[in-house]
């Protein structure tokens, strides 16, 4: 089957439908409340399809995957800052790919140590390589240290700037949901899903674990560090709360709404969580995160396949077509 | 030298809180295999049920410490029964992402109630002084019932039917059931436990330190490395941990910087799980 | 002829038991080993040793004349070993031919990786050779235990390999299943040409279908001979406690 066909399968037709409507948003509705609604919601929903690449296809539970948007956005800034005299214009694709590259070349080192690390133990060693590592940056003058680091001395402002960032955001969102749904069909995709179900018996059967693993966490990594580093020059700021823990609660959150592993799921969870969140957040401070810690318990109780998932379990026949 | 063996008092001192506090986790670990996430929430609750007891009510903040008991085996019974029994047994990534959900409840459900700025229970404000060294008097009682409790608790472990039970099934769940140890009750029992000494450690954070519930997460961290140090449901491992890491973090601010502990409990979290995952105490396999 | 599999002065310690000592047998090519021995004998951790599960502290393994003792376990498996599991565990989140297409990509076909369409034909093939077409789409866990453990055995035969390592395949199945499961394990040696070895209990099984068997207890061979004549050596009739070999 071609590129093209694909766009004929269910799955995909969805997910490229929501991506040409948030397409429209700016031409049709301006830069308003919606725009920045859009915006942060396509935040959200890259980062979880990125800490999918990691909790969702090779189940390895990423409680430290914010570390990777704080160093994406660490990396735009520090590199604006260091390797630039003056005001520049930036060339917005280079500063994100590099914002994606840097914190994958970061996963893969830290990663062959430890992805050795199985279960509860890798959660909180990622947990806690998230505290280390913005200690680090919350230490480190040269970067702004705890105060953080502006980056208007370092960039030219252009007008127009806030939708480069929205796109690029889209641009991200399509890239991830493609990497995805790709993924799962080929051979890189049954080598993690081996790993999720059975890692020793994977190795067994002739998966490079180790390979397969990094590759996973390598992948979530440049995915949050585009997102970062392009968060980083639209908010022309960067600062250590970019390594904030709440963010990955969130990212979980979505996650497990939407669908654990499937294509489709963070897509659709970060829809309903952030539309749920932007509601609630006005009234109580933190109704909104209660309700999402209640929300994770009952999923995991109860419908521990979320949306995705739990419809493909109660009707098989939906199997082929909803991934 | 005098800094250094004020560092070495300091973190005895506060080590003796983090290993009780890790006391908690290692049981409910090893026994039940459950990883409690939600740890350092019980912890902090434990603190402001001391600080509302004594702000609010005047009680003795050491009268407070022993009504952590009660407190626990409410607040363990409650959540154990509604929660954590349905869940054990199965995958470690559900009873993670359980207890997950549980603190963020917990967290939010504090910051909503009580608000996040620090608070401490104000009581006894003076230090000793030994030969130039200082000794918070709060720190010192804190220490003193650590040791209490622990050797309360080693007793209840060695000495009692509950205590020898709960050890029989840590060996082997089956011949346990097998045995006739009702392991449904037991494993209850192993859950109180492990609130009541987390909340405990929490009422002593209260009278010795400032506390907020965003530390909830940091106190989680700790318990977990001591508990990764010690070994798992190994309570002596728990309170040698718990030394450890509170010596190696007064090391770190003392003669670094504060804000540089993440790194160097970090750096020990993850040097044990490379080299040795089974603790100081544990059995290793393979 | 140079041994197939090869299995030489191995040891293996855990602290201080001893599972394993110096332990030495062959395999040629197309043979079926059986081996036999009471529980706790050290099978199943040889069977660990040869696929590079664990490390033997003293010997060497070699798979078609090359060392693998020491290699991580993917790229033992690589040489052309795959094996099933005692206690069964296939993918249970994956459906049966997903679990099977695993088996295919990360194999071999003529010496290389198989393409996709070259994987899901051979993974259609095993499907088919262990009757489990009906079943194609259903998840591996909604399975029953023969299912099951037909499914681990078509995952190996999808690897497009030689050497297949059986632990206790028949365990827990009704004698109807045993007599299907023997038939089967004897097809993949005429249809195939795989060279098997098998871990089993079941005595009637092992005795019909093996060119030779292997026994162990407490960790050394004891035996290695035909059917036949470990049938009668009091060694083996020893270890199994004056059990009656049927």
């Amino acid at each position: 089957m071609n590129a093209f066909g694909y766009l004929t399968r269910p799955t995909p037709l969805v997910a490229m439908a929501v991506c040409a409507f948030l397409a429209l948003v700016p031409p049709l509705f301006g830069q308003g409340d919606l725009f920045g609604f859009c915006m942060t919601m396509m935040f959200f929903i890259v980062l979880a399809y990125s800490l999918n690449m990691v909790t969702g296809f090779i189940g390895y539970l990423d409680f430290g995957h914010v570390v990777f948007l704080g160093l994406g956005a660490y990396s735009a800034g520090g590199l604006l800052s260091l390797f630039s005299e003056g005001p520049v214009s930036y060339n917005p694709y280079v500063w994100v790919i590099l914002s994606g590259l840097i914190p994958a070349v970061f996963a893969v080192l830290v990663g062959y140590p430890a992805l050795r690390i199985r279960g509860a133990y890798f959660a909180i060693a990622t947990y806690s390589l998230n505290l280390a590592v913005q200690a680090v940056f919350f230490n480190w003058e040269i970067f702004g240290g705890s105060e953080g680091l502006p980056l208007n001395r370092y960039l030219k402002y252009v007008e127009g700037r806030e939708i480069w960032g929205y796109y690029i955001y889209l641009g991200a969102m399509v890239a991830a949901f493609w990497v995805s749904y790709f993924t799962l069909k080929k051979k890189l995709g049954f080598g993690f899903r081996a790993i999720l179900n059975d890692e020793d018996a994977a190795a067994c059967m002739g998966v490079n674990t180790t390979a397969y693993k990094i590759t996973a966490y390598a992948m979530g990594a440049f995915f949050a560090g585009i997102i970062g580093g392009t968060y980083g020059i639209f908010q022309n700021f960067v600062d250590p709360d970019n390594f904030r823990i709440g963010v990955s609660i969130e990212l979980f959150v979505i996650m497990m709404v939407g669908g654990v592993g499937t294509a489709l799921g963070p897509m659709l969870g970060g829809i309903i969580f952030y539309t749920i969140r932007d509601l609630l957040i006005i009234q109580f401070s933190h109704l909104h995160l209660i309700i999402f810690g209640a929300v994770v318990i009952v999923i995991v109780m109860f419908i521990p396949g979320g949306l995705v998932g739990s419809i493909r379990e109660f009707w098989p026949k939906s199997r082929r077509y909803l991934e | 030298m005098i800094l250094f063996v004020q560092a070495v008092i300091n973190g005895v001192l506060i080590g003796s809180i983090y290993g009780l506090s890790a006391l908690g986790l290692t049981l409910v670990w090893g026994i039940m295999d459950i990883v409690n996430l939600a740890h350092g929430e019980f912890i902090i609750l434990g603190a402001f049920m001391n600080y509302f007891l004594f702000t609010l009510l005047g009680v003795n903040p050491l009268v407070g410490v022993l009504l952590a008991i009660p407190a626990g085996v409410v607040v363990g019974g409650v959540i154990h029964l509604l929660f954590i029994r349905r869940v054990i047994g199965r995958s470690g990534l559900t009873t993670l992402l359980l207890t997950f959900g549980l603190s963020v409840l917990g967290n939010n459900i504090m910051l909503q109630l009580f608000a996040g700025e620090p608070r401490s229970i104000q009581w006894i404000r003076t230090s000793l002084e030994l030969w130039g060294f200082f000794i918070p008097v709060t720190r010192l009682i804190a220490f003193c019932l650590v040791l209490a409790m622990a050797a309360f608790l080693f007793y209840f472990l060695e000495r009692t039917y509950p205590g020898k039970a709960i050890r029989a099934i840590m060996q082997d769940s089956e011949a346990a059931a097998a045995m006739g140890i009702p392991t449904g009750s037991i494993l209850l029992l192993c859950f109180i436990i492990g609130t009541v000494l987390a909340m405990m450690a929490g009422t002593l954070v209260s009278i010795v330190l400032p506390f907020q519930p965003a530390f909830a997460l940091q106190y989680t961290i700790t318990s977990f490395v001591i508990t990764v140090v010690g070994g798992l449901g190994r309570p002596a491992g728990a309170l040698v941990g718990g030394l450890l890491v509170g010596i190696l973090e007064s090391f770190t601010g003392t003669f670094i910087s504060q804000a540089y502990t993440p790194i160097t409990v970090s750096v020990l979290l993850i040097g044990f799980l490379l080299v040795r995952p089974a603790g100081l105490f544990g059995y290793s396999t393979r | 002829m140079a041994a197939y599999l090869e299995v030489k002065n191995v040891t293996k310690r855990f602290g201080g038991i001893t599972a394993v000592r110096n332990v030495s047998f062959e395999v040629s090519k197309k043979e079926i080993v059986g081996l036999i021995g009471p529980n706790g004998a050290g099978k199943t951790t040889l069977f660990n040793i040869i696929t590079g599960v664990y490390k033997p502290d003293e010997g060497e393994v070699f798979i078609r004349g090359k060392r693998v003792d020491g290699l991580p376990v993917y790229r033992v498996a690589r040489q052309g070993i795959r094996r099933t599991y005692q206690i069964v565990r296939p993918f249970p989140e994956m459906t049966v031919f997903e679990n099977i297409t695993v088996g295919a990509l990360f194999g071999e076909s003529n010496g290389a990786s198989p393409t996709t369409e070259e994987a899901e034909r051979m993974a259609g093939d095993a499907m088919r050779f262990v009757e489990l077409g009906n079943k194609a789409e259903s998840l591996a866990k909604n399975l029953n235990l023969g299912e099951k453990k037909r499914l681990e055995v078509a995952r190996t035969l999808a690897a497009g390999v030689e050497i297949i390592l059986l632990d206790e395949s028949l365990a827990g199945l009704n004698p109807f299943e045993v007599d299907q499961a023997t038939i089967l394990i004897g097809r993949i040696r005429s249809e195939l040409g795989k060279t098997l070895v098998i871990v089993e209990h079941v005595m009637r099984a092992i005795m019909k279908i093996s060119d030779r068997v292997v026994a162990l207890h407490h960790g050394e061979k004891i035996a290695d001979a035909p059917p036949a004549e470990i049938s009668k050596d009091p060694r083996v009739i020893d270890a199994y406690l004056g059990g009656v070999v049927h």
